[in-house]
């Protein structure tokens, strides 16, 4: 090996150890860290194909074509937090990063490794999913050989429109355990029969007095196992739905504290690198190097939202005013705009308080009772949207009330739509997919969701219905979606403004 | 170890699917050519070149807000840019592949094997090959005496064995024979059985004469006799002549040019694949014309009335002189924005050009008016269909002698439709 490879490795090793030591007396709990040292081309890969991933779809060159180009264009864009929630953890660092960056990575890692440890969001660890993800690779390659590739793609990209509406807990209790013996069942996958092949499962004839009888498990909030349930799917569609399925569960809790995670990452990151510098572990031009860096990762989005940045400061914010006390009755009830401004009762609660707020809670009521009107002004955060006077996008809103009750809407599913297959009548008469989505004051994209329409259509090969709503100049108007086998249908209702649905 | 440096694995995971959807993209790319016909960086590319062409990747749906709104932060008055999470690449391809694809797609197949239209021109006549018949003005005398004299070498060597006689009794005997075998060697086996009588001593010493005599003397069977076989001499040629005429006044402005750049691109690029050599002039009019280098041609802005017709005197005198139809494919085409003061000399002009035997007149016209007063005189004078669609308006006329294709437009997307209806032509009903 390279005689500077072989000093850079080692320096490495050494400032993992006080970078332990910096992180254990921060009060940072963490399990066994490891890190890889690889190439651009494999960090790409694994950005693109995301950690839990590893069978085949063009989605995922495109994902790594376009990290390419933009890494090529720009310099930086590659993922630099990749750790695997594995006991013990496994994150990786970029060969061609200058040292500072590095460094930098692994201070950053370690928050990352304390708050999968000790989160009630992160229950398991990975060796499950990932031996089902890498089995999966093989099987569905078999399938495209037997099946033809846009089959089994199209059931891929089928699955992957929905792959956010799962259930974690769907199973964890014993009362709705999904039943583990049923034939295709999404949890045990038999080898493909060949004989089955010759004789491919008919589709699903919906008779009347079967669907009276049918026991559809409604409403449900996990759209994919309801599929997975109740559509007619051939055997092999079955095995990528449930493989998919499966993924979708483990990466839910990312989802659900992906403000929280990153802000916390981000704080503890920036304490390490500091007292680094302050024991000269490293140097100047590295500290500057890593600052560089940070101001550009936790920066402003004009269009977008950062959940490095706004994470971190709602962290900031708990630790100081945990520690002055700024919170409470007293405080809540108190007008002075001084007195708040210099309000100090010295209660050094703050440490203390980031460990419990991380262990607990979700992203959504993170934001509900952590981001403050201070905190919104501080960062500047806005409304943007369409101003029909001026005709561009503008800024709509900077009441902080507003903008904190959209981000908690937002947030309470990590900007997913919260949506569940719905009661409904049509259903059990139609066999009509009824979904219903829970509308909290933004619309949904009418493109998107008519072309996730047509894919679950694909899967349930019976019309299917998007009940959600719209905004128009009197305010929100309810909207139905329909496709089925002649195309698209939308039905607008309550336009004249006095919508209470 | 803790940290570990990890090397690659062999087997590339993303590669399949990169190349996966690579296709798809290509297919998109197809589907979408009007659109990139259009843009602007192939027009200024160079051959041999890859070029990038910016292609959103293809999109994964699933439900989503609406990114009209949403909660931003900062100062909010940076430009928004792309769509938040919309990324478009640049993929890369050969411009050649481009335009290949391109003009498939405005259906010109088959394009592997290099399709060239090819015309044979008349030089002079060349022999073929030699037969063994035909008329007397071919005969060619040297062939047929190198026949005959072989014939009579082997006829005497073979006397000379058959009879062990010496050369001279058996040469002598083929001249007695005037070249028949069997009677010279019937001569000679007399010969051999009977002694030699006091004729035969005349006959010797005429025989001397006669040999002399005879050594010039051949005689030709009509094996020997050999022809020349002629036809006619025709050297391939796939040459197009190319005359791009431009109304230079002020009011062909940038816009104008351009889409006259790109349509002349495009054209151009048609015959490329079609012909081994292209070549092509540039003629800028006003009220008078002048040829011009290929950038003045897409830069220049002349002020001055226009017309057209003096575009085409020059044009068409510049065919009559340097490119003979015959073995020349001529294409003339004209850009302006229907502006014209002598609209009847004009068209009378393009009559006069079209009987000289060229392929095709293309005029474009960028003007959302329509008809302009030439674009009436053209379709007064030459008997023609019309397609439309919206604002694009495609003339084609119907008498095979008169190759005329006017269109009238003013946007990039009628670049496809004009370029799919020029090439149609071009295959089908024009052709010499």
């Amino acid at each position: 090996m390279d005689a500077i490879v072989q000093a850079e490795l080692k320096r490495l090793r050494d400032i993992k150890v006080h970078i332990e030591r910096i992180a254990n007396e921060m009060g940072l709990i963490f399990k066994e860290q490891k890190f890889d040292i690889v190439s651009v081309d494999r960090m790409l890969e694994m950005g693109a194909y995301s950690l839990l991933v590893n069978y085949s779809h063009w989605s995922f060159g495109r994902n790594y074509e376009r990290m390419r180009t933009q890494y090529e264009q720009s310099g930086h864009g590659t993922p630099f937090e990749v750790v695997y929630n594995l006991d013990p953890r496994r994150a990786y660092i970029l060969k061609t990063d200058p040292v500072a960056l590095k460094i930098t990575t692994m201070a950053h890692v370690y928050p990352h490794n304390d708050f999968y440890t000790k989160s009630v969001y992160y229950r398991d660890t990975w060796e499950n999913v990932l031996t089902v993800a890498s089995s999966a690779r093989e099987r569905f390659l078999k399938y495209e050989a037997q099946y033809g590739i846009e089959a089994v793609e199209n059931t891929i990209e089928a699955f992957h429109s929905i792959q956010t509406h799962v259930d974690p807990d769907l199973g964890r209790r014993y009362d709705d355990a999904p039943d583990e013996k049923e034939e295709g069942s999404p949890v045990f996958q038999e080898p493909v029969d060949p004989f089955r092949k010759a004789f491919p499962k008919k589709k699903q004839e919906i008779k009347k007095v079967d669907l009276l009888k049918s026991l559809y498990r409604v409403p449900e909030v996990d759209i994919v196992y309801f599929l997975l349930k109740h559509a007619p799917l051939q055997k092999f569609q079955q095995d990528i739905g449930s493989v998919i399925w499966q993924i979708g569960r483990e990466a839910t809790p990312f989802w659900r504290t992906g403000v929280m995670n990153e802000g916390w990452a981000g704080f503890w990151h920036r304490r390490i690198m500091q007292r680094l510098l302050e024991e000269h572990l490293i140097a100047q031009e590295e500290y500057a190097a890593y600052l560089v860096w940070d101001s550009r990762v936790f920066a402003n989005h004009p269009l977008g939202f950062n959940p490095y940045l706004i994470g971190r400061a709602i962290w900031q914010s708990i630790e100081d005013r945990w520690n002055k006390g700024k919170f409470g009755d007293e405080w809540e009830q108190c007008r002075d705009a001084y007195d708040k401004e210099h309000w100090d009762k010295k209660l050094g609660l703050g440490h203390q308080k980031l460990f419990e707020v991380r262990e607990k809670y979700s992203d959504r009521f993170f934001i509900e009772h952590f981001l403050t009107q201070e905190i919104i002004d501080d960062l500047k955060l806005y409304i943007y949207g369409y101003d029909p006077d001026t005709n561009e996008i503008d800024v709509l809103e900077d009441d902080w009330e507003v903008i904190k009750g959209m981000l908690v809407m937002l947030y309470t599913n990590f900007g997913i739509p919260y949506m569940e297959v719905a009661d409904d009548d049509l259903l059990r008469t139609k066999g009509i997919l009824v979904l219903k989505h829970f509308f909290g004051g933004l619309a949904l994209d009418e493109e998107y969701s008519k072309k996730t329409l047509e894919h679950i259509f694909f899967l349930w090969q019976r019309p299917v219905f998007l009940k959600t709503k719209s905004i128009g100049e009197r305010g929100p108007f309810c909207v139905t979606y329909a496709y089925g086998n002649k195309g698209h249908r939308k039905d607008e209702n309550c336009k004249s403004g006095h919508c209470r649905h | 170890m803790s940290i570990e440096i990890i090397d690659d694995p062999i087997e590339r995971r993303p590669d399949k699917d990169i190349k996966r959807h690579q296709d798809k993209v290509l297919d998109a790319i197809k589907k979408n050519i009007p659109e990139i016909i259009g843009n602007e960086d192939i027009i200024t590319a160079r051959r041999g070149k890859k070029i990038r062409i910016r292609v959103k990747g293809l999109r994964s749906f699933r439900f989503i807000f609406d990114r009209g709104q949403g909660v931003g932060s900062g100062d909010g008055d940076e430009d928004a840019g792309d769509e938040p999470g919309e990324e478009s690449f640049d993929t890369e391809m050969e411009l050649e592949r481009l335009i290949e694809m391109a003009l498939q797609e405005c259906g010109l197949p088959n394009l592997q094997k290099k399709e060239e239209t090819v015309s044979e021109v008349f030089e002079g006549w060349e022999v073929k090959k030699i037969r063994k018949s035909g008329t007397w003005s071919n005969l060619h005398k040297r062939r047929s005496v190198i026949e005959a004299k072989l014939r009579k070498e082997a006829y005497v060597r073979t006397l000379m064995r058959l009879t062990g006689l010496g050369r001279e009794e058996c040469e002598q005997a083929y001249y007695e024979a005037h070249g028949d075998f069997k009677k010279a060697y019937t001569k000679l086996l007399e010969r051999l059985a009977q002694s030699v009588g006091d004729g035969d001593i005349e006959e010797a010493e005429k025989g001397v004469e006669r040999e002399i005599a005879d050594m010039r003397k051949l005689f030709f069977r009509e094996e020997d006799l050999r022809f020349r076989e002629l036809r006619p001499k025709l050297e391939e040629q796939s040459n197009a002549a190319i005359y791009a005429i431009r109304d230079a006044s002020g009011s062909m402005d940038g816009e104008k040019k351009f889409l006259s750049r790109m349509m002349l691109f495009w054209l151009v690029e048609a015959l490329r694949i079609l012909y081994k050599n292209v070549i092509i002039k540039f003629i800028l009019h006003t009220t008078e014309a002048e040829f011009c280098s290929e950038q003045d041609f897409f830069q220049r802005s002349e002020s001055g009335g226009t017309m057209a017709v003096s575009g085409y005197a020059m044009a068409h005198k510049d065919i009559d002189t340097n490119f003979p139809t015959d073995r020349w494919n001529v294409y003339v085409f004209h850009f302006s924005d229907g502006d014209d003061f002598a609209e009847k000399d004009a068209v009378s002009m393009v009559l006069k050009i079209m009987e000289l035997g060229i392929n095709m007149f293309g005029y474009g016209e960028i003007n959302t008016v329509f008809p302009s007063d030439l674009m009436k005189e053209f379709m007064d004078k030459i008997p023609h269909v019309m397609q439309n669609e919206g604002d694009l308006r495609i003339i084609t006329s119907n008498s095979p002698d008169q190759p005329f294709l006017g269109a009238t437009f003013n946007d990039k997307k009628d670049l496809f439709p004009i370029l799919k209806e020029f090439l149609k032509k071009e295959r089908k009903e024009w052709t010499r």
